[in-house]
C-alpha cells in the first residue's frame, strides 16, 4: 500500500514543473516517507542543475557561413543536370514536351522509308543503264545491283538496306547479316566476278587526284560488298620547274 | 492560432530569448515571407533560433563545432523545404524536430565509428541496452562558483552518455523547459512514453551525479 502512494507521489515529482508546488496529500506523504522525501531533494537538485545550463551561443559568423552554404547549395542547384526538370513541375510544359518529340518520332520515321524508296528506286535505274554481269551465277536469284563508277557525288549513302536473298543451306555470315558500308557515289561500283580473270582487271584507270577507289566484290551466293578506299594523300609535293616527276616512269592515271 | 501557439510556447520555454517575445511577426508569418523570396525574413528566423538550436544539438553531442555545422544544415532544411511547410504545428516544433533527426543520426553515424570514450560500456539493470560508463568525479570543487561549473560540466557529461533516446526528451524537458505536449510532437511520440523516458533519463543521472546532489 505505502509502495503504491510513493509511486504516485514521485510520478507527481517527476511531472511537475520545478515552480509549481505539490499536492497536499504528496506534501503530507513526504512528510513521513523520508526516501520519498530524499527522493524529492535530488530529484529538484538534479533538474536545477540541468536547467542552469546557460544557452550556448553561435558563432558570430553564424549568419554569414550560412549565407554562403545557401548560395553554394543555389549555384550548385542550378548547375545540375536535374535542374532543367525541374520545369516538369509545370504539367502543361511537360505534356507540350512529349508531343514535340512523339512529332520528331513520326518525322524521322517517314524521312527514313522514304529515304530507303528513293535509294531503291537509284538502284533498280542504275541497274536498267549499266553493261550486263558478266557471268553472273545461274544460281543466283536477285539480281546483283550494277555498279557504275561515274558520277561521284559528295552524298553519303547507307549500304545497308540492300539484304541477300536467303537460299536454303546457304547460311553464311554475309547472308545472314547486312553488311553496312559507306559509299562515296550513289552509284555502285563495277563488280569483279570470281570467274572473271584477275589479268584483264590488273591495270584500270583512275583519276587518282579526284576520284576514290572503290570496289564490289560478289561471293557468288548473292551478297555483294563494297569496299570503298578514300582518295590517299601522301602530304604535299613541290615540283620544281625544269626537273622530272619521281615516278617518271609510270604511265599517269595507272595504277 | 498563430499566436496562441506562439505564446504556448513561450510560457513553457524560458531559454527564448527576449527578442522573439518583443517580435510581434509570427515564425509562420516569417517563413510565408521566405517562402515567397523575402531574405530578411529568413534571416530574422535564423536569429531567433541559432542559439537555441546550436545549444540543443550541442547538449545533444557534446561537440561544438559538430553542433555548429548540423544547425547550419538545419537552417538549410527548413529554407529548402520552405514551399513543404505545413503550419500543423509550430514553427519550432517543426525546426527542432529537424535538429533532432540530424543529431540522432550523427551520435548514430558516431555509434558506427565507434567514436566512443575508451571508459567501456557497462549493461543497464534492466539489461536492455548497453550504455556508455562515465563514472563521475568524486572529489567536487571546494570554490562555491567551481563547483557550479564543476556541477554543470557533470551533469553534461553525465547527458552525454545517456542513450540517445533519453537524453533528447530529457534536454528538451529540463534544459530547454519544453512541455510534454511539445516534447512528444518534436520525437514523434506519445506524451506517456516522453514522461516514462524522461523518468528513466533522470534515474539514469541521479546515479552519475551521487556526488553532487
Amino acid at each position: 500500500m505505502k509502495n503504491t502512494i510513493c509511486n504516485e507521489v514521485r510520478v507527481e515529482i517527476d511531472e511537475r514543473e520545478l515552480s509549481a508546488p505539490l499536492s497536499v496529500a504528496a506534501s503530507e506523504h513526504l512528510k513521513i516517507c523520508s526516501e520519498c522525501k530524499e527522493f524529492e531533494s535530488k530529484e529538484t537538485k538534479l533538474r536545477q542543475i540541468a536547467g542552469s545550463l546557460e544557452t550556448v551561443k553561435a558563432p558570430a559568423d553564424f549568419d554569414f557561413r550560412l549565407r554562403a552554404r545557401l548560395a553554394t547549395d543555389r549555384s550548385l542547384a542550378s548547375n545540375s543536370v536535374i535542374a532543367p526538370l525541374r520545369l516538369f513541375k509545370s504539367r502543361s510544359f511537360a505534356v507540350a514536351v512529349m508531343l514535340l518529340i512523339f512529332a520528331a518520332t513520326v518525322l524521322m520515321v517517314r524521312q527514313v522509308t522514304k529515304q530507303d524508296a528513293v535509294h531503291e528506286t537509284n538502284t533498280t535505274a542504275s541497274i536498267d543503264k549499266t553493261a550486263p554481269v558478266v557471268a553472273a551465277p545461274a544460281t543466283t536469284p536477285a539480281t546483283p545491283k550494277e555498279p557504275s563508277h561515274e558520277g561521284t557525288t559528295s552524298g553519303f549513302a547507307i549500304n545497308d538496306t540492300t539484304k541477300p536473298v536467303r537460299r536454303p543451306g546457304t547460311s553464311t555470315v554475309a547472308n545472314r547479316r547486312p553488311v553496312g558500308s559507306l559509299e562515296f557515289s550513289n552509284t555502285s561500283a563495277p563488280v569483279i566476278r570470281s570467274e572473271q580473270s584477275m589479268a584483264t582487271m590488273a591495270t584500270f584507270p583512275l583519276d587518282i587526284s579526284k576520284q576514290s577507289f572503290t570496289v564490289s566484290l560478289d561471293n557468288g551466293h548473292g551478297a555483294s560488298r563494297t569496299i570503298s578506299v578514300p582518295t590517299v594523300s601522301f602530304g604535299a609535293g613541290r615540283t620544281l620547274p625544269g626537273t622530272a616527276p619521281v615516278n617518271q616512269f609510270a604511265p599517269k592515271g595507272d595504277w | 492560432m498563430d499566436t496562441l501557439s506562439t505564446i504556448d510556447e513561450l510560457a513553457f520555454a524560458p531559454a527564448i530569448p527576449q527578442e522573439s517575445i518583443e517580435d510581434t511577426t509570427s515564425d509562420h508569418a516569417l517563413l510565408e515571407a521566405t517562402r515567397s523570396g523575402d531574405q530578411d525574413a529568413f534571416a530574422e528566423l535564423v536569429s531567433r533560433y541559432r542559439h537555441q538550436i546550436t545549444s540543443y544539438i550541442y547538449r545533444m553531442t557534446n561537440d561544438y563545432d559538430g553542433a555548429v555545422d548540423l544547425a547550419q544544415e538545419t537552417f538549410v532544411r527548413v529554407y529548402r523545404a520552405a514551399d513543404r511547410y505545413q503550419r500543423s504545428y509550430a514553427f519550432s516544433t517543426y525546426i527542432y524536430r529537424i535538429a533532432t533527426n540530424l543529431a540522432i543520426s550523427e551520435l548514430r553515424k558516431r555509434k558506427r565509428r565507434k567514436l566512443v570514450s575508451l571508459t567501456g560500456f557497462f549493461q543497464s539493470n534492466d539489461g536492455s541496452e548497453a550504455r556508455e560508463l562515465n563514472p563521475p568525479d568524486e572529489r567536487p570543487l571546494q570554490d562555491c562558483e567551481l563547483v557550479d561549473t564543476e556541477r554543470r560540466h557533470a551533469v553534461q557529461r553525465a547527458i552525454g552518455t545517456l542513450p540517445e533516446k533519453y537524453r533528447a526528451p530529457l534536454i528538451l524537458r529540463d534544459v530547454d523547459g519544453r512541455s510534454y505536449e511539445e516534447i512528444a510532437r518534436i520525437l514523434d511520440t506519445s506524451e506517456g512514453t516522453v514522461k516514462s523516458r524522461i523518468s528513466r533519463a533522470r534515474g539514469f543521472l541521479r546515479e552519475k551525479m551521487r556526488a553532487y546532489l
